[in-house]
């Protein structure tokens, strides 16, 4: 074969020309190792946050800690093969990882090796785990909007490129059925998505890869994964690494979307690797510095200046909180380090009402900015219709007399509110929401009977992909909510609702 | 602070005299104190000799030359299929 | 000679008397009832003519409204149709891109095999070739020649070690 002999006169022409060297170099030794942590003894010139090779199989360590007489080294691996006296070795870098377009729709761990059993994942380029945020003079205020498809978000707690929104709430709220369902409104829009999974169970990681794979999204996306199977050191590594890679595509000017599931479980592994490490404990047990890992973090999302390219990085973070308290120690960090926050409650969950998002105590700090104008305007009304709503629905509670005016109000407020809802997994384009927004503020649902809302919903959606698409896409495109494309769209709507009852 | 007097002296073949001094006389020039060497026998070495004082290691094994060039041939490029389209 | 009665005169005032009573009361009745009787059937035939003609105009326009049916059916056929059409291509263009992703797909998974055994053919000939070259020198290594890897290796580090220490001092 041509190719044994290519392999043959290379390796011939390497050997000829090969000089032998000595090797100085530094040896430590391995003084104990235990949960993850390893003491290194030796190695003087080793410094913080430098990479170490323990052993004789190429395990990866970070240090973490310098003491009198020993370094203190996180171990990324599987260190149970590791003894006392094992050889220690410096590799003077830092950590890194590999960044590129050769890792979308591939799982990896946070080091890059892959998990999804397809092969090594060779990458063109290499990015630092651990590096700074680009500093404000690179940076431009969020304008661009980034669309979930979520009609709730879009309208009234609009997210921007370059945002980080945090979305908390108590386990099994659907916070990252949200998540995914922004990663899947991405497909086509030219958006590089990444999902971390820090410290998840395996099966639910498995079940989000499908989901990606279900709805063609994971051709866009990047998994990083760490079970809660895998050392502490890796996951906490798992987030800084996604962000890494994140930060490859984004410098190149490109958009990219990142999860962080969940930074809650980030905090336990940080507060256990420390402990180990013997820091002085905090409030929690936390370590000092747990909001700055956080805010290194996150700070690293950003909408980049022209002037750098005018990629940007959106993040999610997901936090879970106990018994809805957002008030705890690393909620009330995040909260304070993100632009807004989307707040998922159980009792709304319990009701059936999903998205369970708590719209009055959700907010996004960008919001407007980063609203196409004309859902701006719509979602103006919306806003206003639904705060009347809840007002009057804790009066009407208490079965009091009410005229008909007030009635009418709450049956409207009711319509539009069952109008947002929505189901999992099926993101609506912007023209669609738009269209639904304005429909519900404008009263049109009010001559249809509550419980065939939904069914009128999806009658409309489907109407509308097939008669009106020119004017779905007028909708997403134009400037300004012009009178002409409001009558066209009041047309569209009052004809639609005298087939629909027509029909009932 | 380095351990000083015992350095570990590895070779592949039981050290002769003429070899021990050579390690002696060339090893005095960077280790101030006195010290005293501690023979040890690897034959996986091949050849050549490696010697560890404190964490200092000095590498001059036929095995650790080996290993380097088989890594330097590994990581060639334009082995992949793309050149033998 | 014809003997005028006074009968015959009676007979035949008898018979005009007839003739007249017969006359108004039944000629008369008689014949206009014969008279309505063919005015009504004239009035009949006519009326027969009317509806005769009225039909005629509705099925002249059930015609007409049929032909248009017909034409609307055919134009909706013809819609149907192209919409039918349509569709197919629509699908058939989706199959076809499809087909091409999975290709694409299969021929990646393919070259990434590839490399994959490329890589692994490569290790195997590096192995073997390390072998084969420890055998040999495990052979070739005499004392002389240990003694003068020795000697040229270690005096090199050395040098740097020294080179350093001085770097090192003067700093």
């Amino acid at each position: 074969m041509a190719i044994t002999s290519d392999v043959l006169k290379r390796a011939r022409e390497i050997v000829t020309t090969y000089q032998p060297e000595p090797e100085i170099g530094e040896v430590g030794e391995v003084l104990e190792v235990q949960d993850g942590i390893a003491r290194v003894r030796g190695l003087r010139r080793a410094m913080l946050g430098e990479v170490l090779l323990f052993g004789r199989r190429g395990l990866r360590g970070q240090v973490l800690g310098l003491e009198r007489e020993c370094l203190q080294c996180i171990l990324f691996g599987d260190y149970t093969a590791l003894h006392t006296g094992d050889p220690v070795f410096r590799t003077g870098g830092v950590l890194e990882v590999p960044a590129g377009e050769e890792l979308l729709g591939r799982v990896v761990n946070p080091l890059g090796e892959p998990l999804d059993g397809e092969g090594e994942v060779v990458c063109r380029g290499r990015k630092r785990v651990f590096s700074p945020a680009p500093p404000v003079i690179d940076r431009v205020p969020v304008q661009r909007p980034l669309l979930t498809g979520i009609k709730i978000i879009d309208a009234m707690i609009p997210l921007g490129k370059g945002q980080r929104e945090l979305i908390i709430g108590d386990r099994r709220t659907g916070k990252t059925t949200i998540a995914l369902d922004a990663i899947l409104n991405q497909r086509g829009k030219g958006v590089f998505c990444i999902y971390v999974a820090i410290g998840q169970r395996l099966a639910n990681i498995t079940q989000v890869v499908e989901v990606l794979r279900k709805y063609k999204a994971l051709e866009y996306t990047i998994v990083v994964a760490t079970s809660s199977e895998d050392p502490p050191a890796l996951v906490y590594l798992a987030p800084y690494a996604g962000c890494a890679m994140g930060e490859y595509f984004m410098e190149q000017g490109e958009d990219v979307l990142i999860v962080y599931d969940d930074l809650t479980k980030h905090a336990v592994a940080y507060r256990s690797l420390s402990l180990l490490l013997r820091r002085p404990p905090g409030r929690e047990s936390y370590p000092g510095d747990i909001f700055y890992i956080h805010s290194s973090l996150l700070e690293r999302s950003a909408q980049l200046a022209e002037s750098r390219g005018g990629g940007s990085m959106t993040a999610l973070p997901i936090v879970e909180t106990q018994e809805g308290d957002i008030a705890s120690y690393i909620p009330t960090n995040i909260i304070s380090i993100t632009d807004g926050q989307i707040y998922l409650a159980s009792d709304l969950c319990n009701k059936g009402f999903f998205p369970a998002i708590n719209i009055g105590l959700s907010v996004s700090r960008v919001g407007g900015e980063a609203q196409t104008p004309i859902m701006k305007k719509v979602a103006r009304r919306l806003r206003l219709d639904l705060a009347q709503y809840f007002e009057l629905e804790e009066f009407a509670r208490f079965g009091a007399d009410l005229d008909v005016i007030t009635r009418k109000q709450l049956e409207h407020g009711k319509r539009v509110l069952e109008l947002m809802t929505q189901t999992y997994f099926a993101p609506l384009p912007l023209g669609v929401e738009i269209f639904e927004v304005f429909a519900a503020t404008q009263g049109f649902l009010d001559s249809i009977p509550l419980e065939k809302v939904k069914l009128w919903e999806q009658q409309l959606v489907a109407h509308l992909y097939s008669e009106h698409r020119p004017l779905l896409e007028r909708l997403e495109k134009e400037r300004d909510l012009t009178q002409d494309l409001e009558e066209e769209m009041r047309k569209v709507l009052a004809a639609f609702n005298e087939q629909f009852l027509a029909g009932a | 602070m380095r351990d000083e007097e015992r350095v570990r002296v590895v070779t592949p073949f039981p050290l002769t005299g003429e070899q021990k001094d050579i390690i002696s006389a060339k090893l005095s020039r960077i280790i101030p104190k006195p010290f005293t060497i501690e023979e040890e026998v690897d034959p996986s070495l091949i050849g050549g000799v490696v010697i560890l004082w404190g964490e200092l290691l000095i590498d001059c094994s036929v095995k650790t030359q080996l290993e380097r060039l088989r890594e330097r041939i590994l990581r060639e490029e334009g082995f992949s299929h793309g050149d033998h389209q | 000679m014809i003997r005028v009665d006074r009968s015959i005169i009676f007979q035949i005032v008898n018979f005009v008397a007839l003739v007249l009573l017969l006359f108004r009361f039944l000629f008369k009745p008689v014949v206009k009832a014969l008279d309505a009787r063919s005015s009504h059937i004239r009035g009949e035939l006519e009326r027969i003519e009317e509806e005769k003609r009225s039909l005629e105009e509705e099925r002249k326009k059930l015609e007409e409204e049929l032909r248009n049916l017909k034409t609307k059916y055919l134009e909706m056929l013809d819609q149907a149709n192209r919409e039918a059409q349509r569709i197919k291509e629509t699908i058939i263009q989706e199959a076809y891109r499809e087909a091409e992703k999975i290709k694409r797909d299969y021929e990646r998974r393919a070259q990434r095999e590839i490399e994959r055994i490329f890589t692994e053919l490569r290790e195997d000939i590096v192995d073997i070739a390390e072998e084969v070259v420890k055998k040999i020198l495990k052979t070739q290594i005499t004392p002389e020649v240990q003694t003068q890897i020795i000697e040229d290796m270690l005096e090199e580090a050395v040098r740097r070690i020294e080179a350093e220490m001085e770097i090192a001092h003067e700093g």
